[in-house]
């Protein structure tokens, strides 16, 4: 069985005024149909870019320098701008980081849910329906997240909704079109820890009752282990893990992800800094050489700096990027 | 949103009434004589004397303030020294010409430079953006009095294709008043001749008057999409499959356009006060010739009467832009 999703040796650039940000380098992920990917990795290390370009809505000046998209059979980097919106919300779908932000505030839900349902079936060539079937089928969207008053709701505006409240929408609009791949990035970041719970709980819910494809993006790890059957690991515009998350979290082999588990709080809500990862993210625009991860990594040797690590599997469902990877 | 009008329309009223106060103090308090002003650089001080009184100017100053604000209040601006006619009937003459020609012009600039601004966002440091920054550069830079004769002597005057001045021709009997605007009265009273001759008339004059006000809504229009196309709702809208047209002209086109109202509204209120090269050049009977001609006469009354109707105008536009807002942007509705 060919995956749904397969990204190839996917590298990008994004020129910006102090010089070119070497944003992705050589990503390699691939997702079959049903499962659940988490993508973990600091701030800044390329996750967002790494998600909207699957949709293409990624940076407008950004250029890709090698490898491809290839999601159920298309080759998405092709794609026209026609063809993309017989994709987006219909075939591969996203959930956004700040509720507040990522909703227009001058258009009540009811518009802007409706308008998704509209243009979902303009893009399948199907006939638009009339206004109170449209209206039945918000209501029905905003069910299926556990809103209840949906009347009330519908004839809002986000500045008259709790953020709990608005991700949930966010999400109806998102599964209004029975999308294939849904691509959540840094999906309770934004929200208070309680309300966390309560939307990790209903995407969980929803994932399973609906059989979702899911890249779950986050820079928690609770967060991605609460979603996600496999899961990569990014530094710095680069994978350096990925498997099965239940043999990742538990016996990490590349000295970043074993020091982005370290850095954890533990049970009682400490973290411990000595085992946290000294140092900060590269610059993108002058990359260390070798494997990015160098300057702060304490097994680096010389290879290191000289090569960059091919990516080798290491098990059934594992793969590891590293010149001196842990056994 | 009902108690929101009410309030601005009530800011409206107070406002208006310190213009009122304002002019008054300006023309009383100010330095210089208005008595002997008014009577003249050959008067004798009898004559003065006797206009003083019978001006009400030897009166204490604020029986003279509950004077004028009573006049004010019934609708009486007094007299002009030079026509010895009433101020208002004068006005009333002269406001409707420039209120027009400011009202197409306003007209002009947005049906232009929003659909341009917006475009130009769109199409942001391509072909179409360079023409309109060349084109709203010389809109702000371009001399009034300058580029209103060139349009006359190419479109009046070599083409024929429009009238070079005036408001209507002198064979041309305007419509029986209803709005005073000739355009509107025109069309009211079913004269479609009558306005085709007052719309050929009033192009070239709106067209010089809009030019740097459709310069400025263009640019702060273009400037605003370009803002609101990178925000986060409209990455959303564009993943939810939203079509590009859509999301241009409703999505983000809604949020850009409040700062634009601003702009309009400030427009409006600067052209009103600066029509005067336009109705020098074309030769539009409105207020900014009768108020520079008033004030060279010394003739103070119609000078404050045209202050007052330009702040007048000035702060109902304001209130309508506040207005349109919250109409706009729910979240303000509530203050
Ligand atoms: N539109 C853009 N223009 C320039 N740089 C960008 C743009 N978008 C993202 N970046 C840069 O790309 C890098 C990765 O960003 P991002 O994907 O948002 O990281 P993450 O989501 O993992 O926190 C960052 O250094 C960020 O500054
Ligand atoms: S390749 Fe070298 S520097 Fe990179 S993670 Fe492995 S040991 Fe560290
Ligand atoms: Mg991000």
């Amino acid at each position: 069985m060919t995956a749904l999703l397969n990204i190839e040796n996917y590298r990008l650039d994004i020129p910006t005024f102090d010089g070119v940000l070497k944003v992705l380098d050589g990503i390699d992920i691939k997702l079959d149909q049903g499962d659940t990917l988490g993508i973990v990795g600091e701030s800044g290390c390329g996750k967002t870019v790494l998600a909207r370009s699957i949709l293409g809505i990624g940076p407008r000046n950004a250029k890709r320098v090698s490898g491809q998209i290839v999601f159920d059979a298309t080759a998405l980097d092709e794609l026209s701008e026609a063809e993309w919106r017989r994709i987006r919300g219909v075939k591969i779908s996203m959930i956004f980081q700040d509720p507040m932000t990522y909703l227009n505030p001058l258009l009540t839900i009811g518009r802007q849910l409706s308008d998704v349902v509209v243009a979902h079936h303009r893009a399948q060539g199907m006939q638009v329906p009339a206004k109170a079937e449209r209206l039945a089928r918000c209501g029905q969207l905003l069910e299926q997240v556990q809103i209840a008053d949906t009347q009330r709701v519908l004839k809002s505006y986000p500045h008259q909704l709790s953020g709990g409240m608005r991700q949930r929408i966010l999400i109806a609009m998102a599964l209004a079109g029975e999308p294939k791949l849904l691509i959540a990035d840094e999906p309770t970041t934004a929200l208070d820890v309680t309300i966390q719970a309560q939307i990790l709980k209903l995407l969980r819910d929803l994932v399973d009752r609906l059989g979702l494809t899911v890249v779950m993006i986050s820079h928690d790890v609770g967060a991605i282990a609460a979603l996600s059957r496999r899961v990569a690991v990014m530094y710095a515009g680069t994978v350096v893990e990925q498997g099965e998350a239940e043999s990742i979290l538990t016996r990490p082999r590349h000295p970043y992800t074993r020091g982005l588990l370290a850095a954890l709080p533990d049970i009682e809500g400490a973290t411990h800094p000595l085992e946290a990862i000294p140092g900060t993210i590269p610059n993108l625009i002058t990359p260390p050489t070798g494997c990015r991860f160098h300057p702060r990594c304490p097994r680096a040797t010389a290879i290191c700096r000289q090569q960059k690590p091919e990516t080798r599997s290491i098990g059934a469902d594992h793969v590891v990027a590293c010149h001196h990877a842990f056994d | 949103m009902l108690t929101f009008t009410f309030r601005k329309i009530a800011v409206l009223v107070g406002t208006m009434l310190g213009l009122a106060a304002l002019t008054f103090l300006i023309t009383n308090v100010a330095p210089g004589d208005p008595a002997r002003l008014v009577a003249g650089p050959d008067a004798t001080n009898d004559m003065v004397e006797t206009i003083r009184q019978e001006y009400g100017l030897d009166r204490p100053l604020y029986e003279q303030f509950a004077i004028y604000m009573g006049d004010l209040l019934t609708g009486d601006l007094g007299r002009s020294i030079v026509s010895t006619r009433p101020v208002v009937d004068e006005l009333m003459r002269y406001v409707p010409a420039t209120l027009e020609l400011v009202l197409v012009a306003m007209v002009l600039g947005i049906l232009v430079g929003v659909p341009f601004g917006m475009l130009s966002a769109v199409y942001k440091d391509r072909f179409l953006d360079q023409v309109t920054r060349i084109f709203s550069i010389s809109g702000v830079a371009l001399p009034a009095f300058w580029f209103g004769i060139l349009l006359q002597l190419f479109f009046a005057v070599r083409l024929e294709w429009l009238p070079v001045s005036g408001r209507l021709p002198l064979t041309e009997l305007p419509p029986e008043p209803i709005t005073h605007l000739l355009l509107v009265d025109s069309l009211l009273r079913g004269q479609f001749e009558t306005f085709w001759a007052a719309l050929s008339h009033i192009i070239l004059p709106a067209i010089v008057l809009s030019f740097p006000c459709l310069a400025s809504i263009l640019r702060v229009n273009r400037a605003e999409m370009i803002e609101v196309l990178q925000s986060d709702h409209i990455v959303a809208a564009r993943a939810h499959g939203i079509s590009s047209a859509r999301i241009v002209t409703i999505y983000a086109l809604k949020n850009a356009l409040l700062p634009t109202l601003a702009m309009i509204g400030l427009r409006f209120g600067w052209m009103l006060g600066s029509t005067v090269l336009v109705e020098t050049v074309f030769d539009w009977p409105g207020i900014g010739l009768y108020a520079v001609s008033s004030a060279l006469a010394s003739d103070f009354k119609p000078v404050v009467g045209v202050t007052l109707v330009i702040g007048f105008f000035f702060m109902i536009t304001n209130t309508l832009v506040d207005l349109a807002y919250a109409w706009i942007d729910p979240r303000l509705r509530r203050a």
